[in-house]
């Protein structure tokens, strides 16, 4: 009894912050859609961004939310909904679509996978992670047997293939799986030379290209972007996976 | 000079002037220079330069001075593989009063056309407002062997302005020279830059005597207010032949020395001078010098000397109050132009412009702000690079890119870019603009516009797919399974089993670990038949009771003598341990007789059989 006394402030907390991350509306994403239909772009990427925020990434949200930027004509943000909507559904053409429709509108142009990149992107980082833990458990299961002396010669066979599947599986989750320094550029800005606004002008990174982000020094990040590179504001770039769930910036 | 370098020279002469014959119908330029401040009745150089080898002095006559001309110098340079001739008539000016002189423009007749010199306007001075020491570029000498000069095209500078400065040293042909070090001023107040390492090189003729000229052009740019001389210094080393010792002097003198010596003609001939002498012509270096070194006549004279030359009285003064907003220095007259920018103009789409700023001054100084971010676009710094336009920096091109962003759709007008600088010839601030630019802007390729407070007129592209209400699944995190610490958990633990269980079957195999394994195994099996002995004894089951306890001990001694304990029978006992064991082999005998005949020992009492089996087994732990 005493016990059930003391959840009902946790309660009651839990129920407040549930309310005060709510928001206007129950559901933002229905808000989103709403204000979509209505032609409100701006207002539909708000709850959309709201809805992240509360309940975390989803794809259907994301590829609204990229249409939701894309109608407010900011084509970095929206590519970077895109990619991030790919992540969670790397094989959704509606999403390809409207990412390449938007890359093209802002002109920025993605280099085509050639045919091994296509063949190991049948399937997704986590499916060929899944597989190589597989792997792993069938080279364990060969080990134990070896090491136990059970069925000697069927023992190294599992060992051997699931040592194999485990290297190859592993390697093509990693070489499927979008970099963690792999960053979209969300507003068009001047990259310079060295970590100063003042600093000479590199290039111009427009907006929605896919840079590298090699390292960071104050207010300014490191970006590479294919044989250029120079420094870019923080605030202008963003990392397609950030480090937690709702970490903005690079 | 030698006959060599005499025939070099003439076959340098020829060259230049086959080049300038065939370079005819090319514009020849001119240019005349006053490298003395003027005053009155105080004589000053003007010199009047054309580049072309042959010229004709074009006569000078001028309001308010008196001209005289002096001669003419030209001056031959061969810079890779071109070959340049310049010719300067000199002229003394003697101005004959105070205020404006203005020398018009000069025109100078060559072979090929004419050529017309800049006007100078210059100030003189009253009497007796510059020293004698002033007038004039003055050098120290080192004898007739080596002097030098040197060039400023003013003597009334500003601080932070550029002029540019010729310094030229002059070696008498037949003289050595080996230099120090580089020209330096003998003020603080200046400082020299762009000065060259290797000076150009040209033979020249100056009143019929010949000279090594070397030459540095650089750039002078007063450092604080001075008023006085201004000097430069040239350290070299000097090398020169004595003038050959006269000839009826010498003893056992030439023939040839005599007739020229008592020839009654010959100084008259060479107009009272010996040519031969310290003063000849030739300069100490007449056509039979090598002849006479042959003979070994003059000595070789090696000294280290500095060359001194001051340029004249500069007064240098700082910039005048009331500078306009957003000057940078910048000192000398320029121009300044706008280049739209490429293509159409789109909202959110970067374009360039190019601002360029050409003419004549410190550069260096020359800063370009740009256009400022309004609400309407955003500007970005970009690119600034200069282009010389000459030898030196002081003449050019600066050029000034910047992005700019358009934010909204509709006309664009560009203000003027301002650029302030300093005139020194008008002696006041000026500031030249671009012309404003009207542009047209149209709306991004989206159709959206980028202010987000607009964005409830904004229009997707009709094309792209529509929105989904089923949100899907919903991730914590979009990072990768692999890099998830839950994932690694799991594959870490995977591993960790199998560690376990890999490392467990390893330790088994152990010899020792065997044994003790063995040892805790036997023991295991022998308490077990001797509960189930002693359970048989309570119960009185002697068939029981002595099958548990030939176990045991068949246990026991299968462990010592590494055998099976089943196979071990009476037989094997007595074998092994002869009268040792009889009391184990009646209790292997009383076992196979009660399991084949059971009621023989149903009456027999079990406690003795039980305390001697006990005692058995714990003999054999001990002795085996």
């Amino acid at each position: 009894m005493s016990n059930r006394r003391l959840l009902i402030p946790f309660a009651v907390l839990a129920l407040a912050a549930g309310a005060a991350t709510a928001g206007p509306g129950v559901d933002p994403v229905a808000d989103g859609n709403t204000a979509a239909a209505a032609g409100n772009h701006a207002a539909a990427a708000i709850a959309f961004e709201r809805s992240i925020s509360r309940d975390g990434w989803a794809a259907g949200t994301l590829f609204d939310l990229g249409n939701a930027y894309a109608g407010v004509n900011q084509p970095g943000r929206a590519i970077l909904a895109y990619e991030r909507a790919l992540i969670l559904a790397p094989h959704d053409a509606a999403i390809a679509a409207n990412l390449a429709r938007v890359r093209e509108t802002a002109g920025v142009v993605a280099p085509e996978p050639s045919r091994f990149e296509r063949a190991v992107a049948t399937l997704d980082s986590d499916e060929w992670s899944w597989i190589a833990l597989a792997g792993g458990v069938l080279a364990c299961c060969g080990l134990v047997g070896r090491a136990w002396g059970y069925r000697r010669g069927s023992a190294r066979s599992a060992l051997i293939a699931g040592a194999m599947v485990v290297v190859a599986a592993g390697a093509a989750a990693i070489y499927v799986a979008t970099p963690g320094d792999s960053a979209v550029i969300t507003t068009t800005e001047v990259a310079r030379i060295s970590p100063f606004a003042q600093a000479e002008a590199a290039f111009t990174a427009p907006a929605g290209e896919t840079v590298q982000i090699e390292r960071r020094h104050g207010d300014f990040v490191y970006v590479r972007d294919g044989d250029r590179s120079g420094w870019l504001p923080r605030t202008t770039v963003e990392r397609v996976i950030p480090h937690d769930r709702r970490t903005s910036g690079a | 000079m030698n006959i060599f370098n005499k025939t070099i020279a003439v076959l340098v002469a020829v060259a230049a002037t086959t080049g300038s014959v065939l370079a005819a119908g090319a514009a020849h330029t001119a240019r005349a220079e006053l490298h003395s401040q003027l005053a009155v009745g105080t004589p000053a150089e003007l010199a009047v330069s054309i580049d072309a080898s042959t010229a004709t002095p074009p006569a000078i006559r001028l309001d308010g001075a008196d001209v005289r001309y002096t001669g003419q110098t030209s001056q031959t340079s061969i810079i890779n593989g071109s070959t340049t001739t310049q010719l300067t008539f000199v002229y003394t000016v003697v101005p004959t009063r105070a205020g404006a002189l203005d020398i018009p423009a000069i025109t100078v007749t060559t072979p090929d056309g004419v050529a017309t010199t800049a006007p100078i306007h210059e100030t003189v001075a009253a009497a007796g407002a510059v020293s004698p020491a002033q007038q004039t570029t003055t050098s120290a000498s080192a004898g007739p062997h080596a002097f030098i000069r040197m060039e400023v095209p003013s003597r009334s500078l500003y601080v932070g302005q550029g002029v540019p400065v010729t310094i030229r040293a002059y070696f008498r042909a037949g003289t050595s020279a080996s230099l120090e070090g580089l020209p330096h001023l003998s003020s603080d107040a200046f400082t020299l830059s762009e000065l060259p390492d290797k000076p150009a090189q040209a033979q020249v003729e100056l009143a019929g005597v010949p000279y090594l000229m070397a030459t540095w052009t650089a750039m002078l740019s007063p450092a604080k207010p001075s008023n006085g001389a201004l000097s430069v210094e040239l350290p070299v080393e000097i090398a020169y032949r004595d003038a050959p010792r006269p000839r009826a002097a010498a003893p056992g003198h030439s023939r040839f020395g005599d007739l020229l010596s008592a020839d009654p003609f010959a100084s008259s001939f060479f107009g009272g001078a010996d040519p031969f002498g310290g003063a000849d012509p030739f300069g100490g270096s007449d056509p039979f010098g090598d002849l006479d070194s042959m003979f070994d006549v003059g000595a070789v004279q090696q000294h280290d000397v500095t060359l001194r030359a001051s340029a004249g009285h500069v007064v240098v003064t700082e910039l005048p109050a009331g500078a306009p907003a957003g000057f940078s220095g910048a000192v000398g007259r320029f121009k300044i132009a706008i280049d739209p920018p490429a293509g159409d103009l789109r909202v959110g789409e970067p374009a360039t412009i190019t601002i360029r700023a050409t003419g004549t001054g410190n550069f260096d100084r020359l800063a370009i702000a740009g256009l400022p971010a309004t609400a309407d676009l955003d500007t970005f710094a970009g690119k600034t690079v200069f282009a010389a336009g000459g030898a030196g920096s002081l003449t050019g091109t600066k050029t000034f890119t910047q992005t700019i962003i358009p934010r909204r759709a509709g006309a664009l007008a560009l203000p003027a870019i301002a650029l302030p600088y300093f005139d020194p010839v008008k002696r006041a601030y000026v500031t030249a603009r671009t012309a404003p630019l009207a542009l047209s802007v149209a709306a991004a390729a989206g159709g959206g516009a980028t202010d987000p407070t607009l964005a409830t007129a904004s229009v997707r592209d009709p094309s792209m797919v529509a929105n989904r209400l089923d949100r899907g699944p919903t991730r914590a995190t979009l990072q990768p399974l692999y890099r998830r610490s839950d994932f690694h958990a799991l594959f870490g633990g995977l591993l960790a089993v199998t560690a376990i269980i890999v490392a467990i079957a390893w330790w088994r195999r152990d010899p020792r670990i065997a044994r003790i394994l063995g040892a805790h195994r036997l023991d295991r099996t022998i308490a077990k038949r001797r509960a189930a002995m002693d359970l048989a004894a309570r119960r009185g089951d002697a068939s029981g009771f002595f099958t548990s306890a030939r176990e045991a001990l068949q246990a026991r001694l299968g462990a010592i003598w590494h055998m099976p304990p089943d196979a071990i029978t009476a037989a094997d006992v007595d074998l092994r341990l002869g009268e040792r064991g009889a009391a184990i082999r009646s209790v292997f005998e009383r076992a196979d007789r009660t399991t084949y005949a059971a009621g023989l020992a149903a009456a027999e009492p079990l406690e003795p059989w039980q305390t001697l089996v006990r005692d058995e087994l714990d003999l054999l732990e001990v002795t085996p």
